[in-house]
């Protein structure tokens, strides 16, 4: 134990095979990661993926049945129960997706709270709660009682609240997801900005992949307890290690083929032939082949070249652009949606060649 | 940053600690209601004492059947507080409010000085309204007598079943949705049609559920059985049980066995209860609390709200206004004699020492309650909804079981239980014992009001108490305790005017020392001295009425109000 504790001196948070189970329901299996300081860490999933569970037992709000959590190279849980530091003691932040901005207290009480627990000199709170209200915008309402306050006010006292103490680690539940699109938009750029300046360590857990892309160093993205994939956002949106990870994140474009005997690197999909790398895959396997849809470029003249031919069935206008649904020769029961530009004059039963870079295609056996 | 850090104290939750925890509060909340009653009933393992209680003393059997035929007037009243409550909520009356209002402080008036009035009024010897039907042909005897059967469920049901009745229910028909009467006058029922067919049905469950509670609460009854049955000598369990526990010397044994065997049908009934009301809280709250609109009815409006003034006129204000009469009256009763009023016991009453140490001792002792009750119940509460604490639900079901149990059994177990261990005995004839039956005695309503209110608080918002390096105790005294304020000031305010008017629960407990106005008017009253006995009352009165008026001004949301 003890020379792991100085190994990961540096991390600000490290999870080493975190469990939580209800009965025998694993609903957080075997979860490790290290979180470095300054670091932002997403925890992205579905609802139950049992990433909120992992962050309330580093919060300290729930007992882990396994493993171990350390903060700033302190144990802090264990699943034995031999340690179990309360929420209280383990120096944390957290912004709940419902905000929990105590009603009975003025914008400035609340943040000042943690700062009255810690017995910190008045002045000294003074200044630190005017500092924080500041950098969150919330300057002129400080005095107003919390009851009257927008969703995003609220918010941005629930930021201040977790912020004020300088916590180790700020840990945020959901935080956008009450917001509607333009605030949360808005919200995610003030995190961000936030962030930059106070340089926290954050971890994020959100269903939102766009939150999760947009402000991560890394994302951990979560299925069944379990992370099928940690990395960095582009790493997990360009080389997805699981299928669900490819399904989870981004659009998906998929399509069924064979491999073709006789040849190398070459899959059949219908009536096409396509250049990709098969990675030991025996001819005549039966696979799944998808790519994102932008990698996807539709061309409106027959071309040669890595990719699929096929009939345009259905074309739906969305303003900026087209959506069109292509049937895939040889392909009768496949078809694939696709975004064209709007110039491109495209329409039911034109020919379009679906032009595809091998590199950005992957392979998953059937 | 480590300087802040390092204050956050890193405590850590042994399985140990909670165990003892939850030894020590269960340990506490058994003392307090599961032992007063296991007194009682070891008390009465005895054969010969059930034989000598019950088949050898035509009274004591009488007692228990008056109790029951009494308790009838909890159907009655259910009636009549189902009706009144119904028609105050769903039609814009004129004077609606006002008649809600005076029902809800006829809820608190304590019973006594208004059995006083009902003396003056019905007594058969001068009762104003027998004198005044004498006047009338055909009639020369008293038509009312007071001091009957018929006298005590009269007050009973005037003075307390029916407001009690439409505090009740009000809730009930106020979460009904208004869209299923409206649906039901769509497709064309007249609005009787609608009450009789969809209302009626629905809120069943709740009247029946009301009615059941109103039939425990009724067995409580002690002060207006003792005052108007004995000169008739009508006795129920609880005048009876006063009465062998008052004798030279005492017989305790035909006490406990009379009270055993009350308390076994209590707690049968309570049962019964429970489960019932366990169901009607899923069937009631059907609607989406939709508000509706009071319906607008033609003339016929006036006269129902003349019918309801009428109620609240025999309900609250002759009453009261009979009481005041009463406090100044040369002779109480006596309205023809030369110079009827004076206000000379008011001045002998105001100049007895006894008087002033008895307010005291009254205020001191609600005031007292108040203040503990609320304290333990909102602790136990919490511990219940919040805590993962062994024998929680042991605790619940603990703090449940005075509900069933009456004043005067509770008053009678724990005067044994004080008497009974040397370690108790420094409470004896404190004004403490006293507080601490009213804490008992409100327990079951203090914290199921206070569990109410402490769900009701987003958990996250003492997480993150938590999360901001608060402990668990800092975090209910900072967060929760401010948050479930107006629940706080109601609960204070339910215990202290219960102890102030309360007579059975406390009537074993008090002495000399410890005498309070409820037990200095009962004293007066007793002693026939029924003109002290209304200047205590007025006394009594007007400090319930002030504190329940206060209180309202500050939010307390008794029920009716939404």
């Amino acid at each position: 134990m003890a020379p792991a504790a100085t190994a990961h001196d540096a991390a600000i948070l490290r999870v080493g095979g975190l469990v939580k189970a209800y009965g025998r329901t694993r609903v957080v299996d075997e979860v490790s990661f290290d979180l470095g300081p300054g670091e932002v860490l997403t925890l992205l999933g579905p609802s139950g993926c049992g990433k909120s569970t992992t962050l309330r037992m580093i919060a300290g709000l729930e007992r882990p049945d396994g493993g171990e959590v350390w903060v700033r190279g302190r144990l802090v849980a264990t699943g034995d129960g031999r340690v179990l530091v309360p929420p209280e003691g383990r120096n944390v932040g957290l912004v709940f997706q419902s905000y929990a901005i105590w009603p009975h207290m003025t914008v400035g009480e609340n943040i000042a709270y943690p700062l009255r627990i810690r017995r910190v000199d008045r002045d000294v709170i003074r200044a630190k709660v005017a500092e924080m209200a500041r950098l969150v915008k919330l300057d002129a309402l400080i005095d107003r009682m919390s009851t009257a306050l927008s969703g995003g006010q609220q918010q941005r006292v629930a930021l201040a609240r977790a912020l004020v103490y300088e916590p180790d680690l700020l840990l945020l539940d959901e935080p956008l997801s009450n917001l509607d699109t333009v605030l949360r938009r808005e919200m995610r750029a003030q995190i961000k900005a936030l962030q930059g300046r106070l340089k926290t360590s954050l971890l994020y857990v959100t269903h939102d992949q766009q939150e999760a892309m947009s402000l991560s160093t890394r994302v951990a993205v979560m299925n069944h307890g379990r992370i099928e994939q940690l990395a960095a956002p582009g790493e997990v949106y360009e080389r997805p290690a699981t299928r669900f990870v490819q399904d989870f994140v981004g659009e998906t474009i998929r399509l069924r083929g064979v491999v073709e005997p006789g040849t190398e690197a070459r899959l059949r999909v219908g009536a096409a032939l396509l250049a990709v790398a098969l990675d030991g895959l025996a001819p005549g396997a039966p696979v799944e082949v998808t790519m994102r849809p932008e990698d996807i470029v539709v061309q409106s003249a027959p071309r040669t070249g890595n990719g699929l031919a096929g009939a345009v069935e259905d074309v739906t206008f969305y303003g900026d652009r087209l959506e069109c649904q292509v049937r895939i020769d040889g392909a009768d029961d496949q078809t694939v949606t696709v975004s064209a530009g709007k110039r491109q004059g495209l329409a039911p039963g034109a020919r379009v060649f679906l032009a595809v870079d091998p590199a950005r295609m992957r392979l998953w056996p059937l | 940053m480590a300087a802040l850090s390092g204050t956050a104290p890193a405590w850590t939750a042994t399985p140990r600690f909670q165990l003892l925890l939850g030894v020590a509060v269960l340990a506490l909340v058994a003392l307090l209601t599961a032992a007063p009653v296991f007194v009682v009933v070891v008390g009465a393992l005895d054969a010969n004492v059930w034989h000598e209680t019950f088949a050898e003393s035509r009274t004591n059997r009488s007692a228990l059947a008056y109790s029951f035929l009494l308790a009838l007037r909890a159907p009655i009243a259910a009636v009549l507080g189902f009706l009144i409550a119904w028609l105050l909520i769903r039609f814009r009356l004129p004077g609606g409010r006002f008649i809600e209002f005076a029902m809800w402080v006829t809820f608190f008036i304590p019973i006594l000085p208004v059995t006083l009035s009902w003396i003056l009024l019905m007594s058969p010897r001068y009762g104003l309204i027998n004198q005044a039907l004498q006047n009338l042909p055909f009639i020369d005897a008293p038509v009312f007598d007071i001091y009957s059967i018929g006298g005590i469920l009269w007050v009973h049901v005037i003075a307390a079943s029916v407001p009690v009745m439409v505090l009740l229910l009000g809730p009930a028909i106020r979460q009904l949705d208004a869209s299923f009467e409206e649906v039901g006058r769509v497709c064309g029922s007249s609005p009787f049609q609608v009450f009789r067919r969809i209302t009626l049905p629905i809120l069943a469950p709740a009247i029946l559920t009301g009615t059941l509670a109103g039939f425990i609460k009724s067995l409580e009854a002690f002060e207006v059985e003792q005052l108007l049955g004995r000169p008739a000598d009508i006795y129920v369990y609880s005048t009876r049980i006063y009465d062998l526990a008052s004798w030279e010397p005492p017989n305790f044994k035909g006490a406990t066995a009379l009270s055993t065997f009350v308390l076994t049908c209590l707690l049968l009934i309570a049962i019964v209860y429970q489960r019932l009301s366990r169901r009607t809280a899923h069937a009631t709250i059907l609607g989406r609390g939709a508000s509706f609109a009071a319906l607008q009815i033609g003339r016929v409006r006036w006269t129902i709200s003349g019918i309801l003034m009428l109620v609240v006129a025999i309900a609250l204000v002759v009453p009261l206004a009979m009481l005041v009469v009463g406090s100044c009256m040369k002779l109480f009763g006596f309205f023809t004699i030369a110079a009827p009023y004076t206000l000379e016991h008011w001045r002998t009453v105001l100049a007895d020492p006894t008087f002033m140490r008895s307010l005291v001792n009254s205020l001191v002792l609600s005031a007292g309650a108040g203040f503990g009750g609320v304290l333990l119940y909102a602790v136990i509460a919490y511990l219940i909804v919040r805590s993962r604490l062994p024998g929680r639900m042991l605790i619940d079901l603990l703090a449940w079981l005075p509900w069933s149990i009456p004043g005067i059994l509770l008053g009678i177990s724990v005067l044994w239980l004080i008497l009974a261990s040397p370690l108790l005995s420094f409470l004896y004839g404190s004004l403490f014992s006293l507080m601490l039956i009213m804490i008992i005695a409100q327990m079951p309503i203090g914290v199921h009001m206070m569990k109410t209110a402490i769900g009701q608080i987003g958990i996250e918002l003492e997480h993150s108490s938590r999360m901001c390096g608060a402990g668990a105790t800092r975090t209910f005294f900072a967060i929760v305790l401010p948050l479930i304020r107006p629940m706080l000031v109601s609960i204070f305010v339910i215990v202290f005017i219960s102890a102030i008017r309360d007579i059975s629960t406390i009537i074993f407990l008090a002495s000399a020392k410890n005498q309070t106005l409820s037990l200095l008017m009962m004293q007066f009253s007793m002693a026939s001295n029924l003109e002290a006995s209304s200047v205590v009352g007025v006394v009594t009165t007007a400090i319930v009425v002030v504190v329940a008026l206060a209180a309202r001004r500050y939010g307390l949301d008794v029920m009716m109000q939404r």
